[in-house]
């Protein structure tokens, strides 16, 4: 089973980005993640967690962020986050993976420049979402196409038969 | 019924994400080094912070759920993360 990534192209960048849908309970919602193969961890964002209400109170901390705007970013761990993830097919894929969170309540009592910095970083998904999930990065700059694929036992039966 | 639902959101998601893409440089043009509010693909709200842009869109009575929130930054920046 594939997911389209959308490949963006500017003059002066270019970016891979996932579309997902939170299905964290109290939290339903969008989220428009960048694919940051240099991130071993996936981490909603200060804007995602704050437009979502995601509640972490009850969460373990997590290592502070660092490398991830200006100075360290507080960040807790949600043990099992719920996505979904659409195919190409329009097939709706559940996953559940512990997933770090910017701690927002206790970013905002950090300076005005670093709360500020902090909100321009967008939602990203690391290796870990790969690894977890089973899936398989795609990226084809001359096909201008980039992918998830699943690569679980049971969809590469399906894929088979 | 709800995977007929799920599958609406993705397509709102996927029209705002593809707007914000397509329309990439006027919005650079525009709103370069700025945080803006996208529903319907429309811009509803711009500001230079996070917190600005979210009041304006409650003063609006803008429901979150359809909305897309990303930072443009300004020409001639690329963020590394």
């Amino acid at each position: 089973m594939r997911f389209n990534l959308e490949l963006i192209k500017t003059p002066e960048s270019e970016r891979v980005r996932l579309n997902l849908i939170s299905r964290q309970p109290h939290s339903y919602g969008n989220i428009i993640a960048v694919v940051d193969t240099g991130s071993p961890k996936t981490v909603i964002s200060a804007r995602d967690a704050s437009l979502l209400k995601i509640s972490v109170d009850k969460s373990a901390k997590s290592s502070p962020l660092i490398g991830f705007g200006r100075g360290t970013i507080p960040a807790r761990q949600i043990s099992q986050f719920k996505f979904l993830i659409k195919s190409a097919d329009n097939q709706i894929k559940s996953l559940e993976m512990p997933t770090d969170i910017v701690d927002i309540i206790a970013l905002n009592t950090l300076g005005r420049d670093h709360v500020i910095q902090a909100y321009q970083i967008p939602t990203i998904i690391g290796l870990d979402f790969l690894r977890v999930n089973k899936l398989k990065l795609v990226i084809d700059f001359e096909g201008d196409s980039a992918y998830l694929e699943d690569i679980t036992p049971d969809s590469l039966n399906q894929a088979l038969n | 019924m709800e995977s007929q639902q799920v599958l609406r959101e993705f397509k709102t998601l996927e029209a705002g994400s593809a707007f914000l893409s397509n329309k990439f440089l006027d919005l650079q043009n525009r709103y370069g080094d700025q945080f803006i509010a996208i529903k319907e693909s429309k811009v509803v709200a711009h500001a230079p912070s996070f917190d600005q842009v979210k009041d304006k869109i409650h003063e609006q009575k803008l429901g979150i759920k359809e909305l897309i929130i990303e930072f443009i930054p300004a020409k001639g920046k690329i963020i590394l993360y």
